[in-house]
């Protein structure tokens, strides 16, 4: 029982994924700002590393404000409700060879699933609102979800297909350099798509600042953004764990196994998306969905039908 | 015909139940694109425009009411706040317009010291619009390269003059000081460096395919359209007429200095975007040319900054200081201002955003009796109007960006 709470409390639960979050986001921003020409955070903490965790507590601090005419019941309620359903997946995820908390046959079933709904209630949070730019944001948030998320879907899809599984942890313990190489097309679709399932550029349509003014975060302040900021960077390191488990073997390692490993992957998808974010602009809304019905789906599909066919061939054994 | 009341509203034309499925945005003062203090008014179909009405006058402050209570020189620093981003523009017109009107030759070390200002403050106008405008499409690191370069420029104009935002570095007649040491030499250190830093802004542009999709075919301004709405500068040099008043009218020492005017016929965002990246190159090639100017009349040892015109223009100061006449001068035309001939003028020159005029009418008092400011960046705003309808809102942001608009220089 104790154990259980240790695994809620710490880790893998809510302080562990709020310290690598925050983390991340440190990353992140040391990452950008040279690529910028610029420091980045300096001050606070050694090279600047509390400075999100300050950013954050001035949020924690700040009056919370409910526009009138919002329903304020759905507009105070959703950010909490966000924020548990993004900090969920880190039960499934094999953080460690032996942490799990829950070990599950239809891990990847839950991880998605979760993933996926996080669109849905950043829908409620903007139609609660009651604002032009909140509903707008709202609605591109929904188109991006329903396009975005069938290849995302299909993505993690395929090392399923492949290790003939569903669990998490026997996904990580089947992988090895050849599974890598197999489901490399899988994990750019994976890629691509969690840049649109997380708004990052170039799809960061529904958010788009200089558009419709942060979409949906439009009318929110102080603990209320400070939850929905907080849910957003949960959900980076729950989708970076999740694709460094599911494509990159997880915690496996070169002489030895462990956490660092898993950390090290995280920080090369946290990379990835760096680069993209200083080099490219916005997409518009049509673009986005010609491209991903156009490519990202059919691509997706087609990937799917790799997998099979390279099941078949190099695993050893029938469909 | 039915009256409508003033104090009963009149209910006769409007329908309460639409079924048009048609949404109002709001789009500004305060948006983080509306450059200044825009206000669109957005008639949506989800998220086409099908109309799209500006909405002027949130920073208006008068200016044309306020020269008119003005002497002359009094009131130069407010043309500072004009067109904010390349105030020495301003100064220029309104300058070159009264000089116009008192008929004074200005001395060549002036000319020289006002080219430098003039390009110096065009670069610093164009880097900003692509900051600014790569911003609003998205582009984070162009932002921050344009500012790095801008912020160099910037620190020309503060050796010169001591301010880097709100110049008024030309008066009447002339310029006040002359350039300080190291000036030239950290110009050429800039003119220098600069070309490799416009290929560096290409390089992250234009080979980005999700830019050229942004840009292209988006905003198209026809001919017709860019001459009936009386826009001027880069938007109707991208609109395919060749009109550059520098070329046309040369007025300072542009007819002594070689220099293109880019013209492309497109009219679309990326023929806008083309038009200002070349014009900066022009610019710096102008730059260098006027350095070696500068250079000449050093070696010349011509050493007038202000014209000589005792009736309006105040003697340089160690007259002053040593002169009896020069000093009641002096005095006179502090306190009560030049008093110029009766009559009007318009002068046009070519600010970076287009053709910036000043008209002026002179009764012979110290105040002009009226002084009316020809802004392009309000000949723009009208486009959107006509460029909106049929685009998205993602257009939107980059229309009114290529579009180049300021909003100091709009309301006045």
């Amino acid at each position: 029982m104790s154990h259980l709470f240790y695994e809620i409390l710490l880790f893998p639960g809510i302080g562990y994924l709020l310290l690598v979050s925050v983390g991340l986001y440190w990353v992140f921003r040391k990452i950008l700002a040279p690529m910028h020409k610029r420091v980045g955070p300096h001050f606070n903490g050694p090279a600047g590393s509390f400075q999100t965790i300050f950013d954050l507590s001035k949020l924690w601090t700040k009056e919370s404000i409910t526009p009138k005419g919002a329903n304020v019941y759905l507009f105070s309620l959703m950010p909490l409700i966000t924020l548990i359903i993004a900090l969920l997946p880190t039960a499934v995820i094999p953080w460690t060879p032996t942490e799990i908390v829950v070990r599950s046959s239809y891990g990847v079933i839950i991880f998605v699933i979760l993933i996926g709904l996080e669109p849905i209630l950043l829908f409620l949070t903007a139609f609660s609102s009651s604002n032009k730019y909140a509903l707008f944001g709202g609605v591109r948030v929904l188109v991006q979800m329903i396009s975005m998320e069938t290849a995302f879907f299909l993505a993690c899809l395929s090392p399923a297909i492949l290790f003939g599984t569903m669990n998490l942890h026997i996904i990580v313990q089947d992988s090895s350099w050849l599974s890598f190489a197999i489901l490399f097309p899988g994990f750019i679709i994976f890629l691509i798509a969690f840049l649109g399932l997380l708004e990052q550029p170039p799809f960061d349509i529904p958010e788009a600042e200089q558009e419709i003014v942060y979409g949906v975060y439009t009318e929110y302040s102080g603990t209320n953004y400070f939850l929905l900021q907080l849910t957003k960077f949960a959900e980076f390191s729950i989708l970076f764990a999740g694709g460094a488990t599911l494509f990159m073997g997880g915690y496996k390692g070169i002489f030895f196994n462990g956490y660092l490993f898993l950390f090290l992957k995280m920080v090369f998808i946290l990379f990835f998306m760096i680069v993209l974010r200083a080099g490219i602009v916005r997409i518009t809304m049509q673009q986005m969905l010609a491209f991903c019905w156009r490519y990202l789906i059919v691509f997706s599909l087609l990937n799917l039908a790799w997998i099979f066919i390279a099941k078949a061939l190099f695993m050893g054994s029938g469909i | 015909m039915q009256q409508p009341n003033r104090l009963r509203p009149f209910f006769e034309n409007i329908t309460f139940e639409r079924e048009d499925n048609e949404a109002i945005l709001n789009f500004g003062p305060q948006h983080p694109s509306s450059h200044g203090q825009l206000r669109l008014m957005l008639h949506l179909q989800q998220e086409m425009i099908t109309k799209a009405h500006p909405d002027i006058g949130y920073l208006h402050r008068g200016m044309e009411k306020m020269a008119e209570n003005m002497i002359y020189n009094e009131f130069m620093p407010t043309t500072d706040r004009m067109d904010y981003i390349a105030s020495s523009s301003n100064n220029y017109g309104f300058a070159l317009a009264v000089e116009k009107l008192i008929d004074v030759k200005v001395p060549r070390r002036a000319k020289v010291i006002r080219m430098l200002l003039l390009e110096i403050n065009r670069l610093m106008s164009h880097l900003f619009w692509l900051a600014t405008t790569a911003l609003d499409i998205g582009a984070m690191t162009v932002f921050l390269y344009g500012f790095r370069e801008r912020e160099y420029l910037m620190d020309l104009i503060e050796d010169y003059c001591g301010a880097r935002l709100t110049h008024a570095a030309i008066r009447i007649g002339g310029v006040p000081l002359d350039l300080p040491d190291n000036f030239i030499a950290n110009l050429r250190k800039f003119l220098a460096k600069f070309p490799q830093d416009i290929k560096d802004y290409e390089d992250l542009l234009d080979k980005n395919r999700i830019w050229l999709m942004r840009m292209e075919n988006v905003g198209v301004l026809s001919k017709e359209m860019a001459l009936s709405w009386g826009c001027t500068g880069p938007m109707l040099r991208a609109s395919g007429i060749a009109w550059d008043i520098r070329k046309e009218e040369p007025y300072e020492l542009y007819d002594e200095v070689d220099f293109k005017v880019p013209v492309s016929d497109k009219g679309d965002n990326y023929a806008r975007y083309r038009i200002y990246m070349q014009e900066m190159r022009q610019s710096a090639h102008i730059l260098e040319q006027v350095a070696d100017m500068y250079d000449k009349v050093v070696k010349d040892n011509d050493t007038a900054l202000m014209a000589h015109s005792p009736r309006y223009i105040s003697a340089p100061k160690i007259d002053i200081m040593t002169q009896n006449y020069s000093l009641m001068q002096h005095f006179v035309l502090i306190t009560q201002g030049m008093r110029p001939p009766v009559g009007e003028v318009y002068v046009a020159t070519e600010s970076p955003k287009g053709e910036l005029g000043f008209y002026i009418n002179s009764q012979g008092g110290p105040y002009p009796y009226r002084l009316k400011l020809r802004a392009p960046s309000f000949w723009h705003t009208g486009v959107l109007t006509d460029l909106l309808p049929g685009h998205y809102i993602p257009d939107v942001v980059s229309i009114i960006g290529t579009t180049n608009i300021v909003f100091g220089e709009v309301d006045r």
